[in-house]
């Protein structure tokens, strides 16, 4: 599914020239839960944010679903964003103004979908991430674990084949954690592709793979699988 | 996307900071209404002045012009308007009718008084005094059989009333013309338009009465009552086209009042368009800069928001059209509360004070349709900037 080759990214010109990402090269495969782990500044975000197709690498080629994002147009770049990726953010990123629902139902405005559908396909999100009775609050008025559950229906609300968490728990206390955690493991048994940035070993030890990144490159590729 | 969806984030938007909302669209209300009042002020002056001019029977009097008379010698020349002339006339498209009165100067005399150089009218129909706008205020009006028998009854100003019987009312005295008894019937009000300026010593008689006392009279005058949804000034051009045409002449005959109604109202016209648009352009200026300002704040408050959606899979042209959606969508209520705060004060105007006003359909249009021209114009800079923003670092943001 994801294919990176010789990926290098780097900021500014010249002497003043970093480069965050050091010819990485990674395959993820359909079905796989992948936990990336790294110190802050060791490039793990900038990571995910090339293979959510928010970004671009200086170098190398990056191949999502046999697709070379690295030559899409910014508008083709979106679509993918919309159908094949839901992003999952440490800090939920709802919307304040609107309410779980609503929220919800963005990324189907995005697609397309109208009217009853788009209520239907948001209300069976947030049936599977069981909050459905919640689905006219405000995020204000939910928990921090609520508040990313809501984040993870609507990751899923467009059925994507990925699924990109970026410290999922990093902001939620134990017993949420472990909630959104039983998810994704429900998620990974359903067929869903995850990939997982964290700094947290005892989180990363819930994927079946891990990938450790330090100093722009990756270290190792251990296979922690099965400690469930 | 649909458009509607985009309204509705916009009025989400919008409805989520009310106060910001209210006074940002102030701007566009108060231009707008003000130009509303203003163009109903003009529009309604405009209206009253044409109709002083024309009368509110909605005619026009087709004159001999100066030079006719200096050719002979203060003479009207026999068949200045003729029975063919009076036909051809009632082809032209807007005339409604065509309607001839005699005239002539004489004296008045009631007992022991007298009233020097009265202007004796001989009419066919009261139609010529509603195209006068003359009113009965006393007595009574003709009637057909007055017209029929030709009976000796006449209806008199207020200022002849007032010269030869002071104080009373006059009606069923009898008075000499041409030393022919007249009974006076009725007394017509106060003059308006055009009448009062030229003087108002006016008595009126059925045409066969006219005729028994003056004698078979040249047409001196045609009236022309003109369809209301035709101009003035083009049937009475059209008319005095035809004219001249009859006679193969040039420029003999006139149309009453025509340059000025044509030149008062464009002066008008022109007035009113400058100060219009110099306050429209002014004040929907402050307003529209107000609506950028807003938005530009608003942009960089929602950051996140933009961030967010970006990475949900809004493409920069979605972002792009929800932001100028919304800056359209203030405008808009903007336009319309002015709109509607302009037609009442235009409203209460017309109630209140002697100003007539008048808010008509393609001005409300106008207003609305340049709020939303507006909107777009100032919201195109804080959209462009919301859609050129980069998604990872708005998502930085807190």
């Amino acid at each position: 599914m994801i294919h990176i080759q010789g990926v290098t990214k780097s900021y500014g010109q010249g002497n003043l020239k970093t480069d965050v990402l050091k010819d990485i090269h990674l395959t993820v495969s359909e079905g796989e839960y992948v936990a990336i782990m790294g110190p802050s500044g060791s490039g793990k975000s900038t990571l995910m944010n090339i293979l959510g197709a928010l970004d671009r690498p200086t170098q190398g080629t990056y191949q999502f679903q046999g697709r070379d994002l690295s030559q899409m147009e910014a508008i083709e770049l979106a679509r993918v964003r919309n159908q094949s990726i839901g992003f999952i953010f440490q800090q939920f990123q709802l919307l304040s103004r609107l309410t779980a629902q609503k929220n919800v139902e963005l990324p189907l405005i995005y697609a397309g979908i109208r009217g009853l559908k788009r209520k239907e396909m948001a209300t069976t999100a947030l049936n599977r991430v069981g909050l459905a009775d919640r689905r006219d609050h405000l995020p204000s008025e939910l928990s921090g674990g609520q508040q990313q559950r809501v984040a993870i229906a609507r990751a899923l609300v467009n059925q994507p084949d990925l699924l990109l968490a970026d410290e999922p728990t990093g902001a939620l206390d134990q017993a949420s954690g472990d909630n959104v955690l039983d998810l994704f493991d429900g998620l990974h048994q359903e067929g869903k592709t995850i990939v997982m940035i964290t700094h947290d070993s005892e989180v990363a030890a819930r994927a079946n793979r891990r990938i450790d990144i330090l100093d722009g490159r990756i270290k190792e590729t251990s296979q922690a699988g099965g400690s469930v | 996307m649909r458009v509607w969806e985009n309204i509705r984030m916009a009025l989400d938007a919008i409805l989520a900071h009310k106060m910001r909302s209210i006074l940002t669209m102030l701007g566009i209300v108060i231009g707008v209404s003000s130009v509303i009042v203003i163009v109903a002020i003009g529009q309604g002056g405009e209206a009253k002045l044409s109709e002083t001019f024309t009368g509110a029977g909605n005619t026009v009097t087709i004159t001999p012009a100066m030079k006719v008379y200096e050719k002979s010698n203060g003479e009207l020349p026999p068949d200045f308007f003729t029975e063919r002339d009076l036909q051809q006339l009632k082809w032209i498209a807007g005339v409604e009718d065509v309607i001839t009165t005699q005239m002539e100067s004489g004296d008045l005399y009631y007992r022991t008084k007298d009233f020097k150089g009265a202007m004796i009218y001989g009419i066919n129909t009261n139609a010529i005094l509603k195209a006068d706008d003359r009113k009965v205020k006393t007595g009574r009006s003709f009637e057909p059989a007055d017209y029929r028998g030709g009976n000796a009854v006449a209806l008199i100003t207020p200022s002849v009333q007032k010269k030869l019987f002071k104080n009373k009312s006059g009606i069923d005295k009898i008075i000499r013309v041409g030393n022919q008894p007249i009974q006076v019937v009725g007394i017509l009000e106060e003059a308006e338009g055009l009448f009062a300026m030229i003087g108002d010593n006016n008595i009126y008689l059925p045409d066969k009465t006219w005729t028994r006392i003056y004698g078979q009279a040249d047409i001196s005058d045609i009236k022309l009552k003109i369809d209301k949804q035709y101009s003035v000034e083009s049937v009475g051009k059209k008319a005095i086209q035809t004219l001249n045409e009859n006679h193969s002449t040039k420029g003999e005959y006139e149309v009453q009042n025509l340059e000025q109604i044509g030149k008062g109202i464009r002066n008008v016209t022109n007035i009113m368009t400058a100060v219009i648009g110099s306050i429209a352009g002014i004040s929907l200026l402050v307003g529209g800069i107000g609506v950028m300002n807003i938005m530009l704040v608003s942009v960089t408050e929602r950051t996140k928001e933009i961030g967010i959606r970006l990475s949900l899979g809004a493409t920069r042209s979605n972002i792009l059209v929800q932001f100028l959606t919304e800056s359209v969508t203030l405008s808009l209520i903007g336009g319309l509360i002015g709109l509607a705060l302009g037609s009442l004060i235009a409203w209460l105007i017309g109630i209140l004070s002697p100003l007539p006003t008048l808010v008509s359909l393609p001005v409300a249009i106008g207003a609305v349709l340049f709020s939303m021209i507006f909107g777009v114009t100032f919201g195109i800079l804080p959209a462009n900037k919301a859609s050129r923003m980069d998604p990872i670092e708005c998502l930085r943001r807190d």
